[in-house]
């Protein structure tokens, strides 16, 4: 037998070479398969997830959420994990809503899926029951009032759906940054949260705030609702803005059977007798007519060369002021006769016909407005009836709005701020002036006129407020199919302006073929109806303490960049042009468009517009000296899509 | 002086014990986070489906397709606009 110090030696020996290839096996480990094992190994025991952010919510301008995001579950119920079926069915039954019976019905397969989806407060107090499996959450929109102002609100992209509505247009605002975290898995693939593991936290989305008074669109909505079925239409609009700022206050449109749509954004139609206005506004303009100028109405029959036009009563010797007030065709036609094709054409383009308003919603109609080269003979006079031409509500809303505003037409917009998850404010939305559409002085005198529609015997008597007073305009126009008119089928529209004096609302509403074709027993009363509830509702739409002054308090308007006096980019109306006043044409080359026709304005020269797309030429070009009031042809790169402009 | 060997491993044996105590409670203390966490975002969770729910209530209960009637049935009725009266502000409620 060995000496004891050489068995030690020798189990020391065989320590250390049992050491080493430990040592060596951890190297191959740890240092050469290193990287597939720790691979294996988080794939086993972790798993990479998306932390959903929360969309943002849209609010109405008082700060109503009127649509926003909450999370929502799915529950699994597996029937032979359950410790107390009978108990435990009874508490599925009572949270998610759902008959006993049919719980007991559906778990007798062994296990039951409940779609929902559920709340956080439904599944809650499912969670400690052992065999009931809540999957989510899953982050959904949820709209407090379901039907207000859905078809405005739209919705988010989901399930194969394209986006649609505000949540379209504001998409990349509303979508937050989706976060990501690690969780630990266990052998039953059970997931466990681990702070050590957030990757980064998700940032929820921006908040909208929107232009719309909630209060004003239930009132509306109610009301066209109620309209619809009491005069048998079988569609309408109403549309309401803020002729200060173009806000859109309220907006709606319906069908008999109750389906909402966006038809007041994209739906055109002949706004009939309302355009009148336009007509004499571009005469008042012109100088060619005043308001108590008087004109032969032919006694209710004029025939032209081309056509036979007839007014609903034998009216004699009407002033301009009655035309509109008692809304003679013949009148109007007549004194319309006074404009070139082009005038005419320039005044209702001036009023934003055949233009979109830039409202921010997807697919906005533009209206119709064909330019002169392409009028009939019977066009002019069609034009000037409200006929040969379609706007949408909208369109016809900031129309009037301008007037209302002392011919200062105002961009209307749906958007009031949007404002961080903090509550920081992103971006404020100031009031856009789009052009003087025409003086302060022929707004007035409109006004008066409008004023006379409803509290001089016109058309629109049946409008009229006793203690305080509306200005509008009706309108009758025949409705128009695939296959041309209609028989026997009208559209009923009346414009409004409230307070008269100092009008805070404008408001267009409008029905398609009620069985009442006329626009005093129909649309006048239901502007009557919604406006004495608006009174007496507690909406911020209207400024009460305006309201009660005395007289209409002085108003600025500030220009869109927020400096200098209140200063519009026109079109330069003839009436007000300098034309002995020299300028220096601006340089707008590569500018689009639009800021090149405001930057053209501001410097008092018109702008005749060829092409498409940024401007690549201008004659005369930069620099030169003009007349005020020159044509500016302005070039763009593409003449791709030219007819955009008619 | 010197240690002798088994106090050696000894003091290593309660080293490593110490580090895995160490690590264990770092551990459970995580997933207790981690638990507690998850136990508020569901409070979170729940607060907001309450307060969604609530403003739908809310929302509905002030109708006026739920009010007018109501009221209606009481006798009341919006007043024409001739009934209501506009007191004007003085200029220091106006500021």
């Amino acid at each position: 037998m060995a000496k004891p110090v050489t068995r030690l030696q020798a189990v020391q020996l065989a320590f250390a070479i049992g050491i080493a290839l430990l040592l060596i096996r951890a190297a191959q480990v740890q240092l050469v398969s290193g990287h597939h094992y720790a691979e294996v190994a988080t794939k086993q025991q972790t798993e990479p997830i998306e932390l959903p952010a929360r969309r943002g919510t849209v609010f109405d301008r008082n700060r109503l959420p009127l649509a926003l995001t909450i999370e929502n579950y799915r529950v699994g119920v597996a029937q032979n994990e359950l410790k107390n079926p009978e108990e435990d069915m009874r508490a599925i039954a009572a949270n998610l809503g759902v008959p006993t019976r049919e719980v007991r019905r559906r778990l007798r397969s062994g296990w039951a899926y409940f779609h929902g989806p559920y709340t956080s407060a439904q599944v809650q107090p499912l969670r400690s029951i052992i065999g009931i499996h809540p999957e989510g959450p899953e982050l959904e929109r949820f709209y407090p009032d379901p039907n207000l102002a859905r078809p405005i609100l739209g919705h988010p992209a989901a399930d194969g759906r394209s986006a649609g509505g505000i949540e379209r247009i504001y998409d990349a605002w509303l979508t937050g940054e989706p976060g990501n975290a690690v969780v630990l898995r266990d052998r039953q693939g059970r997931r466990y949260e681990s702070p050590a593991r957030l990757g980064s936290f998700p940032v929820p989305g921006n908040d909208v705030v929107l232009t719309i008074d909630a209060s004003l669109q239930e009132i509306v909505e109610s009301a066209l609702n109620d309209a619809l079925q009491r005069f048998d239409a079988i569609s309408g609009d109403v549309v309401v803005l803020d002729p200060d700022t173009g806000d859109i206050l309220a907006v709606t449109s319906l069908t008999i059977d109750g389906r909402a749509s966006s038809n007041a954004f994209t739906g055109v139609f002949e706004p009939g007798s309302t355009a009148k206005l336009f007509t004499a506004a571009v005469l008042l303009t012109e100088g060619l007519a005043t308001m108590d100028e008087t004109i032969w109405c032919e006694l209710g029959e004029y025939q032209t060369e081309h056509r036979k036009i007839e007014d609903v009563h034998e009216n004699g010797w009407l002033t301009l002021r009655e035309v509109i007030e008692f809304s003679s065709n013949i009148g109007i036609v007549k004194f319309g006769e006074r404009l070139t094709a082009t005038r005419l054409f320039e005044g209702l383009r001036q009023f934003g016909m055949g233009t979109p308003t830039g409202v921010e919603f997807p697919a906005e109609s533009p209206g119709i407005l064909w330019r002169p080269h392409r009028w009939s003979a019977t066009t002019h006079g069609s034009l000037n009836m409200g006929y040969e031409v379609a706007v949408t509500p909208l369109q016809l809303a900031q129309a009037y709005a301008a007037i209302a505003n002392d011919g200062l037409m105002m961009r209307p917009s749906l958007i009031r701020e949007i404002r961080d998850p903090n509550g920081a404010l992103v971006f404020e939305r100031e009031p856009e002036p789009v052009r003087q559409v025409i003086s302060p002085e022929v707004a007035a005198e409109l006004r008066d006129a409008l004023s006379g529609v409803v509290y001089r015997g016109g058309t629109g008597v049946t409008a009229a407020l006793q203690a305080y007073h509306v200005a509008g305009k009706t309108g009758t126009a025949r409705r128009a199919g695939p296959d041309g008119y209609i028989p026997g089928s009208y559209t009923v529209s009346f414009a409004s302006l409230f307070p008269a004096e100092d009008p805070q609302l404008v408001m267009v509403v409008k029905l398609d073929d009620p069985k009442d074709i006329y626009a005093q027993s129909t649309v006048a009363p239901l502007t009557r109806l919604v406006l004495e509830q608006v009174l007496a509702a507690q909406t911020a739409a209207l400024d009460h303490t305006r309201l009660s002054r005395p007289s209409p308090p002085e108003t600025e308007v500030s220009t869109s960049r927020g400096e200098g006096p209140a200063f519009v980019s026109a079109w330069p109306p003839s009436a007000e042009l300098d034309t002995a006043k020299q300028v220096v044409v601006p340089d707008v080359l590569g500018l689009q468009l639009r800021p090149a026709a405001r930057v053209l304005h501001e410097h008092r020269l018109r702008m005749q517009l060829s092409g498409w797309g940024a401007v690549a030429s201008t004659d005369p070009v930069p620099g030169d000296t003009v007349p005020a009031g020159t044509v500016v042809r302005v070039v763009g790169r593409s003449d791709e899509g030219a007819d955009r402009w008619n | 002086m010197r240690l002798k060997g088994r106090l050696w491993i000894a003091i290593w044996l309660a080293f490593a014990l110490a580090i895995f105590a160490w690590v264990i409670s770092r551990d459970t203390s995580g997933f207790q986070t981690a638990g507690e966490l998850r136990d508020l975002r569901n409070e979170q969770s729940v607060l907001q489906s309450e307060r969604a729910e609530l403003l739908r209530r809310i929302r509905e209960g002030e109708s006026r397709a739920v009010l007018i009637p109501r009221a209606e049935s009481l006798g009341l009725r919006i007043p024409a606009d001739s009934e209501i009266v506009i007191l004007q502000a003085t200029a220091r409620e106006r500021r």
